[in-house]
């Protein structure tokens, strides 16, 4: 038989009420959060995993699996690197599962919804091959080296935050992007795909 | 000029690209990369481009895990406050 303890039960709704207050701040919280982070954590991924349902399914999982554990992180300063760790662990992830082929970033996915400003035609084609031989080199970089350029143009974090992701020193990330960045340019006038 | 020199002046001048600026550089090799990383930099806009159009549409199905997410830990918390405050 189950009696209720009445002054244990003022307390707990007291403690309910207060709790919902808190989920609830939770929740408003994360959503600027996830408004401020969104566009560069889809950016990096799709980058990375080069098919855009992928990438969102990933993303939204990402984003979940942050609010979930976002009470273990020690300040929202942190948040960045941190988010991007995530995000880089659900990618390993993802390619451990498929071990599919990189079929070269976006299958010009993102010249087909890209709504970018082209003047003409001729200079549409121009962009998209560029980029489309571009993104083909840089697939063929070792891994570490597509993870700095990605983490660097796509998510944009500095490079403290970059070194703070992949577990290295500053140095070591400007000289990684230097290295790669020599090797695309190489590749690009020797016309290497 | 020593590659690690480089490489600080290189990744000064990306982090210029990504405020949208256009960095003057005084080294033959690092005005080279540099045009090498501004394409990088277009194709990574072009993808949060893409993205744009899905961010709401996310936070849909994502407010909707979050939401069950908390009525569960609600949920547990109530069992857990009705364990406390029950005499059985």
């Amino acid at each position: 038989m189950r009696l209720p303890f009445t002054d244990k039960a003022v307390a707990a709704s007291v403690l309910k009420d207060r709790a919902e207050v808190k989920s609830d701040n939770n929740l408003s919280e994360f959503a600027q959060l996830y408004h401020d982070y969104f566009p560069r954590v889809f950016t990096f991924v799709y980058g990375r995993v080069n098919d855009k349902d992928r990438a969102l399914d990933i993303v939204s999982d990402v984003f979940e699996r942050a609010f979930i554990k976002q009470s273990s992180l020690r300040s929202q300063d942190a948040f960045g690197p941190w988010i991007f760790t995530i995000a880089r662990n659900a990618i390993a992830t993802h390619w451990r599962k498929e071990k599919s082929i990189a079929k070269g970033i976006q299958d010009s996915a993102w010249q087909a919804e890209s709504n970018g400003p082209h003047p003409s035609p001729e200079s549409f084609i121009l962009h998209r091959e560029r980029l489309a031989n571009l993104t083909q080199l840089v697939c063929q970089l070792p891994k570490r080296e597509q993870e700095v350029i990605s983490l660097k143009f796509d998510a944009e974090l500095s490079n403290r935050e970059i070194a703070q992701v992949l577990g290295t020193s500053e140095v070591n990330v400007r000289v990684t992007m230097f290295r790669a960045l020599r090797k695309l340019r190489d590749r690009l006038q020797q016309g290497v795909i | 000029m020593a590659e690690r020199e480089q490489a600080d002046k290189l990744a000064k001048a990306i982090d210029d690209l990504l405020r949208g600026l256009d960095p003057e550089l005084d080294d033959a090799e690092l005005r080279e990369l540099f045009q090498v990383a501004k394409p990088r930099r277009q194709a990574a806009l072009d993808a949060a481009h893409v993205g744009d159009k899905y961010e709401s549409r996310i936070w849909q199905r994502l407010l909707t895990l979050l939401s069950k997410n908390v009525q569960e830990a609600r949920s547990n918390g109530e069992n857990a406050d009705e364990d406390e405050t029950t005499i059985k």
